[in-house]
This record gives C-alpha cells, sequence and structure tokens, in this order.
C-alpha cells in the first residue's frame, strides 16, 4: 500500500470537550451537562436543530457531535458523499446501550427503542444520514492492542479506490459503573483523503499503529482551533 | 479487483455439524427452523427458530459458550478442506453482531464484544493473529470477506480465514420481538404473506488465499459496500443503497449486470426489506434480474452469520449450475423484475453469482463469486 492518506479534518467528544479543526472548542462545564450531553447539547454548541438528536444513545450523540466539530458538512465536497466511506473501531463496544437493554429485560420493561443502538454500527447510520455519505460502512471491534485498525482499513479503501475520502473514527462510551470495564468517553473523528483529491490538509498523517489516534489527538490539543 | 481464491469451506447450522449439512438441507429444501425448544423459555413473540440440534451442541461442548464452538468447528472444517495449512501464518477476520453475549444477562466475561471472542477463536485454532472484527450488523459477514480480500490483495496477507457466527440469544430474540420484526411462525421471505423474520444461529468459514494452486476453482472477483444513509433501521424505500453496493460489486469485477448468472438474496422476511431489495436490484438488473434465491427461510436469519453460509451456498449452486427454491414463498408481491426461484432450476450458464446484504445502520454489501 503506497498511499498516504491526508487528515483533512478532526473532531473529538470527551470528558472534557467537543472540539474540532470547524473551529468549535468548548468545555463540557462551559455547557453545564457532562459529555456527551443531552437532548439540547447539538442546539448549544451548533446553534442549529437536529431533529431526532434527542432520542440518541450515548455512543451516536458522542459520534454525531465529533463529526460536527471536525466540520464534515463543510469538508467533504457534496460529490463525493456517495463515495465517502465510514471506518469506525471501538473497544466498548455498545455495552452503554447493552447494559441500559439488559436492564429493561431484567424489568420485564423491555426497551424497544434502545435495541437497534445495542448494534455499534447504528452509530455509523445515523452520521451517515445526517452528512449523505453513501461509501462501504465498516464497525470494528477492537481491543486496545489493535487500536489504530479503523485508520489502517481506511487507508485500504483510498488506496484500492473502494471510496474518495474516509471518515475514519474511534468511539468508546460507557458511563455507568461496570464491575470489569472502566467508564470512558471518546469519539475521535479523522477525514481522510487522498493525497492528489484536492483536499486541504489540516493534520499529519500519523500512521496506523496503536498510537495513532493518540497523535491526531495531540495535534488538536497542541494547535487548538481559535472560536 | 484481482481475484482472491477459495481455498476452504466450513459450516454450522440448523442442519447439523459441516458443510454437507448445510448444502444437503439447503437443495433438498429442508427446514431447519422448528418450534423453539433451547429457546423455549425466552420471552419472544414467536413459536419457532433455527436452532442447532440439541445433539450437535452436545458433541460441539455443549451450549455454555456455543458461539466459540461452532466457530471454531466451522473454522476447523475450512483448514482441513484447504489441506491444513501452517496456520501461524494465517490471519483471522471475524463478524458477529453480537458474539458471546455473556454477562449481560447472566455470568460472563462476553459482553458481547466480537473482537475478545475473536481473539479467543484465534488462539485455538492457533492463527497468526485477528486482523479484525467486524461487527456491521446483518452485512458483517460480506464486510468481513471484503476486508479479508483488501489484506490479501495488498499483499500484506497470503492467507485469512474469515469466519461468522451468532447464537441464538435472550437479549437477541427479545430485542427482534419489541421491533415486532419476527414473524410469529415461519418466516415466509417474499412471500405476500410475510410478517417478519426468523432468528437462527450458524457459523459460517471460508478461508481465503493468494495462491491459485489452492483454489477451489472458486474465486472473489467484485467487492462493493453503501450506506442508505436514510434511516438506522428501516431500508431505503428504493432500494438505493443495496443498489449502489451491488453495482460497485459487479464494476469492481470488471463485469456489466449481463454477466450475473444467480443472486443469492437477503431475503429476511420483512415487508420492507424484501421489498426494497427487490427494487434495488431491478435498478441494476432492469427488467428481469436473473434467478434469484434466499435461504433464509430454511436457516433463520443467522445474523452476524449469513455472509458466509449464504456465500457457500452461492458458490455450491453455481458448482451444481443449480438454483435452490425460495422456501416458503408461495406468492411473491414485489417487483416483478426480481425472477424468484419457485423451484429448483438448472442454470443454462453458472459462472458468475451476487451475494447481497443489509443492515441496521444502513449498511450494505456485495460480493461476485465465480466458479
Amino acid at each position: 500500500m503506497t498511499t498516504i492518506p491526508i487528515v483533512a479534518a478532526l473532531g473529538i467528544v470527551d470528558r472534557e470537550r467537543i472540539a474540532g479543526s470547524s473551529g468549535i472548542w468548548r468545555s463540557w462545564s462551559s455547557l453545564g451537562v457532562p459529555a456527551p450531553g443531552n437532548g439540547r447539547t447539538f442546539r448549544a454548541v451548533f446553534g442549529r436543530s437536529d431533529e431526532t438528536f434527542r432520542r440518541l444513545d450515548r455512543l451516536s450523540r458522542a459520534v454525531v457531535l465529533a463529526g460536527e466539530a471536525a466540520g464534515i458538512g463543510t469538508v467533504v465536497p457534496a460529490a463525493w458523499r456517495d463515495d465517502t466511506a465510514l471506518v469506525f473501531e471501538t473497544t466498548v463496544g455498545c455495552l452503554d446501550s447493552d447494559l441500559r437493554f439488559a436492564r429493561s429485560l431484567r424489568a420485564e420493561m423491555c426497551d424497544a427503542p434502545i435495541f437497534p443502538y445495542t448494534l455499534p454500527s447504528t452509530c455509523l447510520g445515523e452520521l451517515a444520514l445526517r452528512h449523505g455519505l453513501r461509501g462501504p460502512s465498516i464497525c470494528l471491534s477492537t481491543t486496545p492492542s489493535a487500536c489504530g485498525a479503523a485508520l489502517r482499513e481506511a487507508a485500504h479503501l483510498l488506496a484500492s479506490g473502494a471510496a474518495k475520502c474516509v471518515v475514519a473514527g474511534l468511539v468508546d462510551v460507557l458511563l455507568d459503573e461496570h464491575p470489569s470495564v472502566a467508564p470512558v468517553c471518546r469519539a475521535l473523528i479523522a477525514v481522510l483523503a487522498a493525497p492528489d483529491a484536492g483536499l486541504h490538509a489540516t493534520a499529519q498523517w500519523a500512521g496506523s499503529g496503536t498510537d495513532a489516534w493518540s497523535a491526531l489527538q495531540s495535534w488538536l490539543e497542541r494547535e487548538p482551533p481559535l472560536n | 479487483m484481482t481475484a482472491v481464491r477459495v481455498a476452504g469451506r466450513g459450516a454450522v447450522s440448523a442442519f447439523g455439524i459441516g458443510r454437507a449439512a448445510l448444502l444437503d438441507g439447503v437443495f433438498s429444501r429442508a427446514n431447519g427452523i422448528q418450534a423453539r425448544r433451547r429457546t423455549a423459555a425466552f420471552a419472544t413473540p414467536t413459536a419457532v427458530a433455527a436452532e442447532l440440534p440439541a445433539a450437535d451442541i452436545e458433541r460441539l461442548g455443549g451450549a455454555a459458550d456455543l458461539v466459540f464452538h461452532i466457530a471454531c468447528a466451522a473454522g476447523r472444517e475450512a483448514l482441513v478442506e484447504a489441506g491444513s495449512p501452517a496456520t501461524a501464518r494465517i490471519g483471522l477476520v471475524f463478524a458477529s453482531t453480537k458474539a458471546d453475549l455473556s454477562g449481560l444477562l447472566d455470568r460472563g466475561a462476553g459482553l458481547g464484544s466480537p473482537a475478545r471472542l475473536a481473539e479467543r477463536i484465534a488462539r485455538e485454532l492457533g492463527l497468526h493473529g485477528v486482523l479484525g472484527a467486524v461487527s456491521c450488523a446483518c452485512a458483517s459477514g460480506l464486510v468481513a470477506l471484503s476486508m479479508a480480500a483488501r489484506h490479501i490483495l495488498a499483499g500484506e496477507q497470503e492467507r485469512v480465514l474469515v469466519l461468522g457466527a451468532d447464537v441464538l440469544h435472550e437479549f437477541v430474540m427479545a430485542g427482534f420481538g419489541s421491533l415486532s420484526a419476527l414473524d410469529p411462525q415461519r418466516c415466509r421471505p417474499f412471500d405476500v404473506h410475510r410478517r417478519g423474520i426468523s432468528l437462527g444461529e450458524a457459523a459460517g468459514a471460508l478461508l481465503l488465499s493468494r495462491h491459485a494452486d489452492e483454489s477451489l476453482g472458486v474465486t472473489l472477483v467484485g467487492h462493493g459496500g453503501a450506506n442508505d444513509a436514510c434511516h438506522v433501521t428501516g431500508p431505503d424505500r428504493q432500494g438505493a443503497g443495496l443498489a449502489l453496493a451491488a453495482a460497485r460489486a459487479i464494476a469492481d469485477a470488471g463485469l456489466t449486470p449481463a454477466a450475473i448468472d444467480l443472486i443469492h438474496l437477503h431475503g429476511t422476511g420483512t415487508t420492507a426489506n424484501d421489498a426494497t431489495e427487490a427494487l434495488g436490484l431491478a435498478t441494476v438488473f432492469g427488467t428481469r434480474t436473473p434467478p434469484a434465491f434466499g435461504t433464509k427461510g430454511q436457516t433463520g436469519h443467522t445474523l452476524g452469520a449469513p455472509g458466509l453460509i449464504e456465500t457457500i451456498v452461492a458458490i455450491e449452486a453455481l458448482q451444481r449450475r443449480l438454483a435452490p427454491a425460495n422456501v416458503g414463498l408461495e406468492q411473491s408481491d414485489v417487483d416483478p423484475a426480481l425472477d424468484l426461484v419457485l423451484q429448483p432450476r438448472a442454470l443454462p450458464r453458472a459462472q458468475h453469482a451476487l451475494k447481497v446484504a443489509s443492515g441496521f445502520g444502513g449498511a450494505q454489501a456485495a460480493v461476485v463469486i465465480r466458479a
């Protein structure tokens, strides 16, 4: 594989903030709600409504907010949307929604609306429908030792010509107490394209190794966009 | 795309352990969807499911850790058919929706993580390691096949074992029940009286290789993916995403739709999915599609496994030059351009098959098989 992608945009949602290369930089403390927000957060941060944000699970909220912070809507040309792929990786998966659905079963009050969110790929669908992204969708379940898998697969898709642009992501959200999984809230999104595609490089490609996502996050922290 | 060879196949299904049981069941028009036994205590609004035979579950080590056992059994069968190559240089791509659900409603550490299960399977089979664990809802199996093919074509791997597995669990059965997605009786994909899906459990395995001398005479020649980008549980009303994935796979194979001889459908049995699948394929093929069949009316919907077990059936259909019948279908109400096979039909030409799949989150996938 010889193609080294460019990083056209970055967005992050973690326990401290929503931030991204679109220029957004808001702390959760300033918003007065814990990560990844409540039904009003989208309007509070981006100044416009999102009809269905209120009903999203927490994993999808984090992904949708990180995508907005990256500025997918402005960075990915409209003519490319059919050829823009989504590749995400997650270690925790949708355990947050799994536990909520399991609790509802135990209480014999089956929480039907949450069931589709017990699939980790559903959050990709939420991002795809908001931005009209009709390229291939890949959701990878990973262990910490395989971190970077989504970046590797994104590079494969670009190199093989299966996509012109890839929205790659690392997402893990679990806020409830669990005996064996530590609480976490992080959604990191990178918009990637082939170097000759014509998109402006915002950050440097950091490879697809286990520290690649950390390197991209560090870039955002070193060079916080002005808002 | 350059071809990737199929070197081995393995399956465990409601028809029993082994690829032969699956194929005998499908081509004899048997039905693996039966009255629920092992899952009878699960509160869900259907009388039936495609459970693995009880005797086979015992042979494999019992109901505890079942998804691990069936995945390993399918993987071993594929490796044996390939002549038992040295496993230490074979990577694993694993596909599953919920993998091992232990720890959610009972004790255990599976927590629905395909990655955790994949690592256990790789260790058990002595594989080099896990290249990826795909969780793309019901499109997982085909997405995994395409991902493995890219690794081979990029020169990173010589052989990849692609495994898909899911088992019946109260969590999943109650979930689909809560969405009113289950047929109370056996599902009837594409039939005018269809009322939903029947769930099943299975594992399927394909060993892919870059080496021509390891081929069973079967190659994967095209791959396509897409997202509906319109809804997270319902399909695009015109089947646009599925059409896009199918068209991309055919183009990736360097073919035109006229070169496709057979379609193995997704065919779940829900009103919307079957209707939109027909519309999407009509978009690709025009006034008449090639002969088309699905097998979820026999195996149940096995979630993360169909991409593998249905590709195995499609390969067999090409090799037998015979399209199996759509079991459960008596009268179709979907787009008449879809040439649904009502009785087993001999194929005058059987070189290329198209396999398609769809899943929650809008995921669509397609693969073109050459035999």
